[in-house]
């Protein structure tokens, strides 16, 4: 879906003695990209670009064009923030902090509903996403509160997939989960991805942005650092003046370059793709 | 939700934050004794004013040096109208005596009505901009000590000062969290499709319930931690204990001191001994 930024500016507390930069001079199109990937610092602004995209953030400056829609300065010119809401859905860092309901399958309900889809359908489109993200039907009677951290989490994020968004916005998602549960839940993404939904997430893991990422945005002090593809990111020179982690996966191939391995570095996204290359390279001393 | 900043310590370095916060918040105690004084004989009501143009202008004063923006407080006034609206519609409806004017010369419109509803609208400024000062000046922190110091002699009748200044403090410290922890989860739930500002009154109750109910689970959660983190440190209400931080009356919080005390005099003294300002005045010139 069209996505663009058109020199946005925004500042927190304005005219406070809490006045801190948000965003300065955006100016980006999510378009032709599937998977984009949001890195940068703590407070380097990429949270403030991704709740840009759905109006919870009014920019101060600037024009968002979100398909045919637009957010603008202009309060009253934002009429179409909830249509823009149906579809790009936002998935906050700890979603597990906004159920409310009795019961899951309520929970995941309520974004359907507000949407204004029938009371059946909601059910429907809840129980469809309820599956999709691996929580069967024993689930769906039961009080969110009472599940583990990464169950509630994946309830969290059937509510906003409930609604059928054409892009989804993840910050963080993996935050907090132990290296099998962020390993399932990517993987829920991958899926998703693939089913033609937009992803925008927003990481501190380069490990990921190197294996799912075709495009990826660098933030830095509420300015656009670089924009690229994750590949040419990291090979790039001026890499480190971002202070930023390599992925270790990428890590361990420059190495094995240094010292005379044969490996295509454009083929590796994650461990298995390195072990193939590897062994692709033994083949040819053989 | 970033536009709270109502009652928030704002980090100068000016000489009034450098006061010792007991000496604050006794001669916030004088000014507002002295807001409520009645000045002057009974027909002589212009006396209430000039004493309160006076006080004003001591409080203005006194903002100046503290870094306080005037423009906070009319911030704050933009809540108020209402209330002088209401304020005013009552002492229309009073049965008042005395002159009058007519408007479409059905309603009758006592000069009073208009005297009372300017001094109650007055003394809640004067009240509001004193408050402000104190509490943009002084960190939330060194406020409870100061409370508990006042606490102090009820400590013979056995009051546990200490705990109570503890839930004091802890309260405090956890406003602004709490602030930040509801801005986020109503995104949250914004993001699933909840209004917060338009819809009918049933919708509007169901997007309450969607806020509130999050913001119980996380706070209840929060004070567990809280609990546990004291106790794992060996936290003990009872236990004799010394202070990082201690107040230190300084030679200028004595000079402090001894001015309000002296401009407190000065306004009792008006005030007991009903002495007309202008016939004073008038008289020396005269």
């Amino acid at each position: 879906m069209p996505i663009t930024f058109d020199h946005v500016f925004y500042t927190y507390s304005k005219k406070t003695p809490f006045e801190q930069i948000g965003l300065e001079d955006i100016n980006i199109s999510l378009d032709e990209y599937k998977f984009i990937a949001l890195v940068g610092h703590t407070g380097s602004g990429k949270s403030t670009l991704a709740q840009h995209i759905t109006g919870l953030i009014i920019p101060d400056e600037g024009i968002v064009h979100v398909d045919e829609y637009v957010i603008t300065p202009q309060k009253k010119k934002n009429k179409s923030i909830k249509k823009i809401r149906e579809q790009v859905g936002l998935v906050f860092q700890f979603p597990e902090y906004q159920l409310f309901e009795e019961t899951v399958l309520k929970d995941v309900a309520f974004g359907p509903k507000n949407f204004g889809a029938s009371e059946e359908n909601a059910i429907r489109n809840a129980k469809e996403a309820l599956l999709k993200v691996g929580l069967d039907e024993s689930y769906f009677d039961r009080s969110p509160f009472d599940l583990s951290g990464g169950e509630k989490r994946r309830v969290a994020i059937a509510g906003i997939i409930a609604v059928h968004p054409k892009v989804l916005i993840l910050d963080e998602p993996t935050a907090g989960l132990d290296p099998q549960g962020s390993e399932k839940m990517m993987q829920l993404f991958r899926e998703i991805n693939a089913n033609g939904t937009q992803i925008i997430m927003v990481t501190h893991d380069m490990d990921l942005v190197l294996e799912y990422a075709d495009h990826v945005i660098v933030m830095k002090d509420g300015k656009v650092a670089k924009e690229s593809s994750p590949l040419e990111l990291f090979s790039s020179d001026d890499y480190q003046d971002l202070s930023l982690d390599y992925p270790r996966v990428f890590e361990v191939a420059t190495e094995l370059i240094k010292n005379g391995a044969k490996i295509n570095i454009k083929n590796i996204k994650n461990i298995e793709t390195l072990v193939k290359e590897i062994c692709k390279g033994r083949d040819t001393y053989e | 939700m970033n536009n709270i900043s109502i009652g928030r310590y704002i980090p100068y370095n000016s000489k009034i934050h450098r006061l010792d916060p007991r000496l604050k918040l006794f001669a916030m105690v004088l000014f507002m004794v002295m807001i409520f004084l009645r000045f002057g004989g009974t027909d002589t009501n212009y006396m209430d004013f000039i004493i309160y143009g006076i006080i004003a202008i001591v409080i203005l004063i006194i903002m100046a040096i503290s870094h306080v923006k005037l423009s906070m407080l009319f911030k704050q006034l933009k809540s108020l109208w209402f209330l002088v609206l209401i304020l005013f519609i009552f002492n229309l409806i009073m049965p008042n005596d005395g002159p009058y004017f007519l408007i479409f010369n059905t309603i009758k419109i006592y000069h009073k009505a208009i005297y009372d509803t300017a001094y109650i609208f007055i003394r809640l400024l004067l009240m509001i901009s004193l408050t402000m000062i104190l509490t943009s000046t002084t960190t939330p922190l060194d406020l409870t000590y100061a409370i508990e110091w006042y606490l102090l002699p009820f400590k013979i009748i056995k009051v546990p000062t200490h705990e109570i200044a503890m839930t004091i403090s802890i309260a405090l410290r956890f406003i602004p969290t709490l602030l930040d922890e509801t801005d986020r989860i109503m995104k949250a739930q914004a993001s699933r499709g909840v209004d917060f500002q338009n819809g009918k009154f049933k919708e509007k109750v169901r997007a309450i319930i969607s806020l509130i109910v999050p913001l119980l689970v996380s706070a209840f959660q929060r004070s567990e931690e809280l609990a546990n983190a004291m106790e794992a440190r060996g936290y003990n209400p009872g236990a004799k204990r010394t202070r990082y931080r201690v107040l230190k009356w300084k030679l200028l919080d004595t000079f402090a001191l001894i001015l309000s005390l002296a401009f407190f005099g000065l306004i009792l003294y008006i005030c007991i001994a009903k002495i007309d300002l202008v016939v004073l005045i008038t008289s020396i010139v005269g």
